[in-house]
């Protein structure tokens, strides 16, 4: 079964999060704070990782870096969930790992789900 | 010819200035209560517990939006010193045809219907596509407690005389400010509902001042026609 790693700092949105991505049959771990996501990446060794960008403490830009200062993790794909989608591009953070961007203000529920299918059938070889 | 009862609106840089720091700082605040208001919404919409729950759901959901796009526009209208928008040859039966699909369900929780009423040639536009939307779906916003007595609110594509520009607004059988009151002070502050805030309204006309567009209000018979004025584009080629 495959692994979900939620980093939201909103406890309700992680929990919600966490229903929907656990009723489409994933694992899920979850964490408010990108400093223990670091700790839950190295333990858990999530397939996927869905990341809040605006986080308190250390940021997301903070865990991306320390993805990509990594060989083994820099592989982990990220898909942002974040309400400052208008502000990104995909193409400027595609060397952090980052596959999508979904924005908090018009996500369906099934996309978040689709997000995560189509991540890892880009990982997977054909 | 500007008529009797059309008035131009202009001037959008003093609601920028005038204390709009902290309207923007509270639209950042509120943007993350109502995402999760509008996620757990999607949820409640989905629920099996039957279709009380659901229409709730989807009831909160809706406001939640609503919400959202004023945030959204509220925080982007601080940035505009800033940034630079690029106009591009538009479709403008699209970005009519999209307005209304984005809001049509609004209306439809709120049972109202938005009506898209243009020639069946209407001209391509020269204008921002994202802002010319918003600006749009302000107006309808401001109209949606305003329909006519059929329950219809109209959104409208009318070229104008010359030919030089497109006229896109929403019509609607709402309440307007006294003309006179109009005609004393500046357009911007006054050209909404006599009982409503304006907000919306004068976020669009910030927009609208951002792309070069001109809006206004006329008053008809009915109610009342909030539009911007945009220039018909000669690259057709290019759509």
């Amino acid at each position: 079964m495959h692994t979900v790693l939620i980093v939201e700092d909103n406890v309700w949105l992680s929990e919600s999060y966490t229903r929907i991505v656990q009723a489409a049959g994933y694992r899920v771990i979850a964490t408010a704070a990108a400093d223990k996501a670091i700790d839950l990446i190295d333990d858990e060794a999530p397939d996927v990782i869905l990341l809040d960008m605006l986080l308190p403490k250390t940021t997301a830009m903070a865990l991306l870096h320390e993805l990509q200062s990594h060989s083994d993790l820099a592989r982990i794909p990220v898909i942002l969930v974040t309400s400052v989608a208008y502000s990104l591009q995909l193409k400027d953070l595609a060397n952090y790992g980052v596959r999508k961007i979904l924005d908090k203000e018009t996500v369906a529920l099934d996309d978040m789900v689709e997000a995560i299918k189509e991540v890892f059938d880009e990982n997977t070889p054909h | 010819m500007v008529s009797r009862h059309e008035q131009a609106v202009g001037g959008s840089e003093s609601f920028l200035e005038n204390g709009f720091d902290s309207i923007v700082v509270a639209a950042h605040e509120l943007k993350t209560p109502l995402a999760v208001m509008r996620q757990l919404s999607l949820e409640l919409e989905r629920s099996p517990e039957g279709a009380d729950t659901q229409r709730l759901g989807r009831q909160i959901r809706l406001t939640a939006e609503r919400s959202l796009r004023l945030t959204r526009d509220l925080t982007q209208a601080s940035r505009f010193q800033s940034e630079l928008f690029p106009l591009e040859p538009l479709n403008s039966r699209l970005v009519l045809s999209s307005v209304v699909q984005e809001i049509a369900p609004l209306y439809d929780a709120h049972g109202r219907r938005l009506v898209l009423r243009m020639p069946r040639r209407l001209p391509n536009i020269v204008s921002h596509s994202d802002l010319l939307r918003r600006i749009l779906l302000n107006f309808a916003d401001n109209a949606l407690h305003y329909a006519d007595e059929k329950g219809l609110v109209v959104i409208e594509g009318i070229v104008m005389r010359g030919h030089d520009k497109v006229r896109l607004g929403v019509l609607d059988g709402g309440p307007h400010v006294a003309t006179k009151r109009v005609q004393r002070s500046r357009i911007h502050t006054d050209y909404g509902r006599p009982e409503g805030s304006e907000l919306g309204l004068k976020v669009a006309e910030s927009f609208a001042h951002a792309i070069g567009g001109t809006t206004g209000l006329m008053h008809k018979k009915k109610g009342s026609f909030y539009y911007i004025d945009v220039p018909i584009s000669t690259q057709l080629s290019l759509i």
